[in-house]
């Protein structure tokens, strides 16, 4: 499938529209899940935190079979030893950079979700995150399982918030959008009075192309998420400019954001750009206010490791590691986020043997991490049997991708799973 | 999406087919006139960067066919070549080479370097938002724009500017010749085989990362090819490598694999260049083709969309010429129909660089790197596409964070840039003064009409609401 194709165009929400209309009065004003302008919400404060670690994590280098001689002999250069790795029983190890998630594990707070993956796996990277973020492995659609557990419950952009500067996939319904905020502080030009007026100008007329109308959608989103992100941020007047951030274009600023544009790291499908401890940092923030949002995502690039991975890898996962060790414990002490679940998952492992690059190639079957105060540790599903590969090499799954999907829509989001999924699949026991 | 209902159906023969707009009826002179308008200012957004007010004039003046005549024509000079790109680098000999135990310091020197030619990557990004604002060639520009996207390759792997510099020129220079040439020149670019890891395919276990995305997201697309086809193909490349001391492509015999191979069912002893052809030549590559080049001039379609099959691939399948293709594109009526005319939205580059235009505003300068900057917010930096799959379309760009990353680049740049015409105009009158000089040629939606008239007072807050209007941001 190419990216232009799953991206057609969604129309506006009319009920989004009409909120979004008036959004400039519908600051949230605090408290706990008692959100007057998001009445559609659950009420549980359960909340699902999804990791999307994009290019491909090397499952086989993070959860390790660390005494298999299989694993040695198609890793020659790549395998770590037993004197390496952090072991979690006789069998399995962490990668050593995973220090805290073995604090976690002691703590029964860290799930495992071994042999994850779905039928004919893709090894394309962009194919397979799709196949990821939509829940649908066999066919192409334009839609993701959050944007369809909105489309079938409520529109409202702020139930799902992706934090970055663009909305991924899995957010976007036929009609619902969930919203991307960026990790700097969100400041919008001018006073109320100009907030009004792009409200006029981006208020859907009902009749022009789609693509208008899309736009305009976008704007009236960004004032309804706006007023509620920037009160939880804890600006009292969110039309208060006297604290703006300096401007990109003022050649004053010094720490203008134009001044020192340094390149990105290199991503493999898409997502945020910022620190992952950042971006989880603003996750925190908002759940501690009591934002009424119900699924989040932050994201990490890119463990696309071609060549030289064990210094790539280990770089990532003490990113990871350091993040996710943070949050869970921020959220256990918080009385919003007691019941936070992190999901972290990438859109395939890697090829079991290493290749001459010092990396290895895209792979299939890998590992899921589950992680919260509320979660219930241990193993979920079957390592994959290094000697039985499939005709490419790769690991062979054994849990569908989508009895994540479907326990986190029962049992944390509160819904049937069915409105997102389709069908049902086997609930698995981490919370 | 088909064009059924919509228009009359179109095939392709030697001479080009009458334009709906030309209408023999003197009564419908004066609708015709203002469709020539709103033709012609579409197809200086779509083949250019969003016409300034005295260009537009004159190109409605000469006419679609020979404003696109024009634009077509890539010959001559070029006033934008006076604007030199900053100095850059390849690795100076003594960072190629360590004696003995000075290894570490060797890895510790290059980073340095490579520190040090990265801080002008933002020079270089302005000197090619220069290029697409000031080119006597805008479509030349734009066509790169669309390439850089379809074989997208990032400053963030490769590193050195100097790479991704080199790469642009062929993108400049070739893209408007056969496709296939294109494609072979660059797998050889070396940009391209540090980004898709080709110098290190090795014989004993190939890397199979460029063999699949030149498949996936260069030549054909996904669903078109099988696994055993990238294995196949990486065997092709094995032993291509870069010269260390040039920085250039070099073959290293005792690196290739000279098996027999079997790819996209045909077997023999390839070699890459090989593999290239076939993939180029497939019949999958031409709806690849045709149909990236109708998504970003015209308006996103499959690439089993009747257009693409009925009316580009086969005038593109003769030769592979993408000047050809794109002639057959601007000359299509589902050019200029209303789905084409508000099928898109401005991707930030586009957005910026009419915006700069509109404004008087110029790329030189530091103002320049902060525009690179403000790229970088609205998630769309040249050169440093998030990934091989390049930057998708449309919706895309829409995201809540971008609408207040616009709106606030936007009121910023109304300050810095030339608002007279704006200014000089009497409160009820703006809005269609601001039309005018952001090239809007349809009108205002009720909705725009209304928030343009309540800050018709102050000049510059109603330029800055107009640049982030849905009829400016859409394109």
């Amino acid at each position: 499938m190419n990216a232009v194709s799953r991206r057609h165009f969604l129309l506006g929400a009319a009920g989004t529209a009409a909120a979004s209309a008036v959004g400039l009065d519908l600051a949230w004003s605090g408290g706990h899940r008692s959100p007057a302008a998001a009445t559609d919400l659950a009420p549980s404060d359960a909340t699902v935190v999804l990791c999307t670690l994009y290019g491909g994590n090397d499952g086989l280098n993070t959860v390790i079979p660390y005494n298999s001689s299989a694993y040695q002999s198609l890793r020659p250069s790549l395998a770590y030893q037993p004197g390496d790795v952090i072991p979690l029983d006789g069998t399995l190890a962490l990668h050593p950079s995973l220090a805290g998630f073995k604090k976690l594990w002691d703590s029964g707070q860290l799930a495992i979700i071994r042999g994850i993956g779905y039928p004919e796996p893709q090894l394309s990277h962009f194919r397979s995150m799709d196949i990821w973020q939509s829940a649908v492995p066999d066919t192409d659609v334009s839609t993701g399982w959050v944007g369809r557990w909105m489309d079938a419950t409520g529109a409202d952009p702020l139930r799902a918030i992706s934090v970055g500067d663009l909305l991924p996939m899995m957010m976007t319904g036929e009609r619902a959008l969930g919203a991307a905020v960026p990790v700097t502080p969100m400041v919008i030009p001018g006073d109320s009075a100009l907030a009004k007026d792009f409200a006029t100008l981006c208020t859907p007329t009902g009749s022009e192309p789609p693509v208008l109308a899309a736009i305009a959608q976008s704007g009236s989103d960004l004032l309804r998420v706006y007023a509620t992100v920037s009160a939880a941020m804890g600006k009292s007047d969110p039309y208060d400019t006297t604290t703006s951030a300096v401007g990109t274009f003022d050649p004053t600023g010094s720490s203008s954001v134009g001044a020192t544009p340094a390149p990105s790291p290199p991503a493999a499908a898409t997502g945020a750009a910022s620190s992952l401890g950042a971006q989880f940092d603003v996750v925190n923030k908002l759940i501690t206010a009591g934002l009424p949002t119900k699924v989040y995502e932050v994201s990490q690039q890119t463990y696309d490791t071609h060549a030289d991975e064990k210094a790539n890898q280990a770089k990532l996962l003490a990113e990871l590691d350091a993040a996710v060790t943070t949050f869970v414990e921020q959220m256990a002490n918080d009385p919003n986020g007691r019941h936070s679940v992190v999901v972290m998952y990438s859109e395939f492992g890697r090829r079991a043997q290493s290749n001459a690059s010092g990396g290895t190639d895209h792979g299939a079957a890998s590992i899921a991490f589950i992680a919260g105060p509320a979660v219930k540790g241990g193993y979920y599903g079957e390592y994959p049997d290094l000697t039985k590969l499939d005709g490419n090499g790769n690991l062979v799954f054994n849990t569908d991708y989508r009895s994540v999907y479907a326990t986190l829509l029962a049992k944390v989001i509160g819904e049937d799973p069915k409105v997102s999924l389709g069908g049902s699949f086997p609930l698995l026991g981490f919370v | 999406m088909s064009l059924k209902g919509e228009i009359e159906p179109f095939t392709l023969s030697s001479h080009p087919p009458h334009r709906r707009f030309i209408d023999p009826f003197d009564d419908l002179k004066v609708s015709s006139a203002l469709s020539t308008r709103s033709d012609v200012a579409h197809l200086l957004r779509r083949a250019g960067f969003g016409p300034t007010r005295n260009v537009l004039d004159a190109a409605v003046a000469s006419g679609f066919d020979t404003t696109l005549a024009g634009l077509l024509d890539f010959s001559g000079s070029d006033p934008a070549d006076a604007f030199l790109p900053p100095a850059m680098e390849w690795y100076p000999a003594d960072l190629l080479s360590a004696g003995p135990g000075q290894q570490a310091t060797l890895v510790a020197r290059r980073e340095q370097f490579i520190h040090e030619q990265q801080k002008s990557f933002p020079d270089l990004v302005a000197w090619w938002l220069q290029r697409m604002l000031t080119s006597a060639h805008p479509l030349r520009e734009k066509l790169a724009l669309h390439l850089h996207n379809n074989f997208a390759t990032a400053i963030s792997k490769v590193r050195l500017p100097l790479l991704m510099y080199d790469q642009n020129q062929i993108l400049r220079t070739m893209g408007n010749g056969n496709f296939e040439t294109l494609t072979q020149a660059l797998a050889k670019d070396p940009a391209m085989m540090v980004w898709l890891d080709t110098s290190s395919d090795k014989v004993q276990h190939p890397n199979e990362n460029f063999a699949r995305e030149l498949m996936e997201r260069f030549t054909m697309g996904v669903g078109n090819y099988t696994q055993s086809d990238v294995e196949q193909g990486a065997r092709g490349f094995t032993g291509w490598t870069i010269d260390r001391m040039t920085g250039q492509y070099s073959f290293n015999p005792h690196q290739f694999d000279s098996g027999v191979k079997t790819y996209l069912g045909q077997t023999g002893n390839f070699t890459g260049e090989d593999i290239v052809h076939m993939a180029t030549n497939s019949e999958a590559s031409h709806r690849w083709v045709a149909s990236r080049l109708w998504s970003f001039f015209a308006y996103p379609v499959s690439t089993d969309d009747p257009v693409v099959v009925n009316d580009l691939v086969p005038l593109y399948a003769q030769q592979l010429n993408l000047a050809d293709l794109l002639d057959a594109i601007f000359r299509h009526p589902g050019f200029t129909s209303s789905q084409a005319k508000t099928g898109l939205v401005k991707q930030p580059v586009e957005w910026m660089v009419g915006a700069f235009g509109a404004l008087g505003l110029s790329f030189s300068g530091s103002i320049g790197k902060r525009a690179v900057g403000a790229l970088r917010l609205l998630a769309q930096v040249p050169m440093d596409p998030p990934n091989v799959g390049g930057w998708p379309q449309n919706q895309y760009w829409l995201s809540t964070a971008s609408s207040l990353s616009r709106w606030r680049i936007a009121e910023e740049l109304v300050k810095l840039g030339d608002i007279s015409l704006v200014d000089e105009t009497s409160s009820s009158d703006r809005p269609d003064a601001v039309a005018t000089m952001l090239g809007i040629t349809d009108g205002w939606s009720k909705s725009s009409a209304a928030a343009l008239k309540d800050v018709s007072a102050d000049p510059v807050q109603i330029t800055a609401l107009a640049l982030v209007s849905p009829e400016y941001v859409s394109n």
